[in-house]
């Protein structure tokens, strides 16, 4: 059994570690994909070798008309022609030294009858090859080290591994990578998953030591049991973020029994994501800062919360998203309290949420935030800065007074920011960011990723 | 195990895709789920024999493969206290049955008679059952029974076979958990037993994967130490 994993990793392994490339339907027409794919392959570390047969040059760069005129082997083909030519292409795709291909072109089962007669054409061809492929119908895939074999931008550099069974969603992630400062490591659009399954791209990155977090789109899967044991063996591995497309309700089988009335497979869809260890994005924006909370930040030991504020409402607001997500705002013990009241203003609260009003800056920030990481009752911190700026404050020194609390503290519990204030708060945002402390613009996103991280923790912890 | 086929065998040789009551309650025992204790009887004497066995109060249910829906044809009679009253009720589902085969123009079989079954004391009503997803395949629901499950639909799954731990989670889940705990002054209610007939059900459908859907509801807990009973189960079987 382990080394037919070791050889599935290995085989999933070198779609995502090619050298040279083919590009079947490369374009020098901007409106076109082949154009795209081709501008983001040229970016990126890989030698690429343009396959079309109208041009002797695209792009700058030497083409050629076919696959078996290719001056010398190459390890991945991408192709973006139309469906009909793609069965026939299976067997140049070997000739040409390649064992993986990955298929953009639509027009396949997702169109009807006949392409779905293209598709069963295709599966067997390659079948017959020995090409193992990704798509057809999807963007591509990208290793953010190495090359972008989409026709979406390179994400931003990181740990997260992303796969995506809608195209278009998945590409759009892609976009919000940069302006979330979230890092993507490989990422898969699967589309119709003709040959390589969800599961084995799970199991992949389940095993890649260069992703430390899972972010998982779906919509509808063939074997939900398969499904099921991938995701469980994956989460023992490394934290798993599924935000599940299409409430599908049970099969159109009358039911004879109560459970069987209730049942719809959203709720056993659910179930099971928890039992395999699964948190689950209640909204496409929740999906990615989910993720980042668990790219940046140790997983809490516990579910109380320690927060701090510089107003009393927004610390209402935190405490009423911990209670909807079923996190405790614990009492202090006494010690911080007591260390609280001297260095604190007379007006400020003590009491979790600490409120150190808005005369508490870069200092207050500081020593509250050490004291309440080194309080045995708390197991992570939420800091927020309502009033970023207040007589003659710097719009980041809340921040940089809780980086500072977080260094001296040293102890590994998680944080996460909340900074309000719009842009004024952006440069404080930033600066936590940039230290891998998650900052979010609302109470209720951040304890919703809190309450993930510690449902998956707490999962863990009975489970390993 | 062997047992549970030989049900699963006769209902099919029958027609039936449901089990009988007591062939559930037999499934029930044959993994060691508690019920409460439990008699068939084909005439009224009988019947009044067995409930004295069981102890009154008792409920009396129709036992025949023609009907599924037992309140619906009239077949069910619960806290029967004296003799008298099982003798009546047991008149009394006979005709109603023989009167709903009547309405619907079927030939109600009654030779089987009636489940009779004691009448157990109300627990918090919790309900416990299984479902075959299409995707996912055998699941097993958890949740309080009455409105919770109807209405709110306050339930939570986990696919078959369970652990332990995946049970515990699923009592715990529940947004109505707080009532397991012990709401306005109530001690709290037995969730070890609830785990363990969770557990019980789960290596039964895994053992028995021709069952598709399984109810049992109601499942009654009562307070910490006096357990849970299993005081109704319906079985539906592949064909």
């Amino acid at each position: 059994m382990t080394s037919n994993i070791g050889a599935i990793h290995t085989e999933i392994d070198q779609f995502f570690h090619p050298r040279k490339i083919a590009l079947v339907g490369a374009s020098a027409d901007y409106r076109k994909l082949g154009n795209s794919i081709l501008m983001n392959l040229l970016a990126s570390e890989v030698e690429t070798f343009p396959i079309t047969k109208n041009r002797e040059y695209v792009m700058g760069i030497k083409a050629y008309g076919s696959l078996s005129e290719l001056p010398e082997p190459v390890d991945l083909v991408i192709i973006a022609v139309a469906a009909k030519y793609c069965p026939s292409l299976m067997p140049e795709v070997r000739k040409a030294g390649a064992r993986h291909a990955v298929i953009i072109s639509g027009g396949f089962s997702e169109t009807g009858s006949n392409g779905k007669q293209i598709e069963k054409d295709l599966i067997k061809a390659a079948k017959q090859a020995g090409v193992r492929f990704i798509g057809p119908n999807c963007v591509g895939i990208s290793n953010s080290r190495l090359f972008n074999g989409t026709f979406t931008m390179m994400p931003e550099r990181g740990n997260i591994a992303f796969v995506s069974q809608s195209g278009a969603l998945g590409g759009m992630t892609i976009y919000l990578t940069k302006a979330k400062r979230i890092g993507i490591s490989k990422f898969a659009s699967i589309g119709n998953a003709a040959d390589v399954s969800f599961t084995e791209i799970i199991d992949y990155f389940g095993n890649d030591p260069k992703s430390t977090v899972i972010a998982v789109y779906v919509e509808g899967i063939d074997d939900g049991r398969k499904f099921y044991q991938s995701l469980r063996e994956a989460a023992l591995k490394k934290p798993i973020v599924v935000m599940k497309g299409g409430r599908s309700k049970a099969g159109s089988r009358a039911t004879l029994s109560h459970t069987g009335s209730v049942a719809g497979s959203t709720l056993v869809f659910n179930g099971m994501l928890k039992q395999a260890g699964c948190v689950t994005a209640p909204t496409f924006d929740s999906l990615l800062e989910i993720c980042k909370i668990f790219d940046y930040q140790p997983l809490p030991k516990g579910r109380n919360i320690g927060i701090i504020s510089n107003t009393g409402g927004a610390g209402v607001l935190a405490t009423d998203a911990a209670d909807d997500f079923g996190l405790e705002i614990p009492e202090l013990d006494p010690s911080t309290k007591k260390e609280l009241k001297q260095i604190l203003s007379p007006i400020a609260s003590i009491e979790n949420p600490v409120d150190v009003v808005a005369s508490g800056g870069r200092r207050e920030y500081r020593i509250t935030t050490e004291l309440l990481l080194k309080d045995p009752n708390i197991d992570a911190l939420l800091v927020i800065c309502a009033v970023p700026t207040f007589a003659g404050m710097t719009q980041t020194e809340h921040a940089a007074g809780t980086l500072e609390g977080v260094r001296i503290s040293a102890i590994g519990k998680p944080v996460v920011g909340v900074w309000l204030a719009g842009d004024v708060g952006k440069p404080g945002k930033d600066l936590l960011e940039m230290n891998k402390i998650p900052c979010y613009d609302e109470p209720y996103l951040a304890m919703l990723c809190i309450s993930r991280a510690v449902e998956y923790s707490e999962w863990l912890g009975e489970h390993q | 195990m062997k047992e549970v086929k030989k049900i699963f065998e006769n209902a099919r040789a029958e027609g039936r895709v449901f089990v009988l009551e007591n062939e559930a309650k037999d499934i029930m025992r044959s993994y060691d789920i508690p019920i409460p204790p439990y008699a068939t009887a084909s005439t009224a004497d009988e019947a009044v024999e067995k409930a004295k066995q069981i102890g009154l109060p008792v409920v009396l249910k129709i036992l025949s493969k023609d009907i599924l829906h037992k309140s619906d044809a009239g077949g069910v009679k619960i806290n029967l206290k004296t003799e008298d009253d099982v003798r009546k009720a047991f008149e009394e589902i006979m005709q109603n049955a023989k009167k709903y085969g009547e309405e619907k123009g079927i030939d109600v079989d009654l030779s089987r008679g009636v489940f009779i079954s004691d009448f157990a004391d109300m627990g918090t009503e919790v309900i416990i059952g299984v479902t075959k997803d299409p995707q996912f395949g055998h699941a097993l629901m958890f949740g309080l029974g009455g409105i919770f499950v109807e209405i709110l639909k306050d339930v939570t799954f986990r696919l078959i076979p369970l652990t332990e731990n995946d049970a515990r989670e699923m009592i715990r889940e529940i947004k109505a958990a707080k009532i397991l705990d012990g709401i306005r002054g109530e001690k709290p209610r037995d969730t070890d037993a609830l785990v363990d007939i969770i557990m019980k059900v789960s290596k039964m459908v895994n053992e028995n994967p021709e069952i598709i859907e399984l109810d049992c509801n109601p499942t009654f807990v009562y307070e910490q130490g006096k357990g849970a009973l299993v005081v109704d189960a319906r079985i539906i079987i592949s064909e």
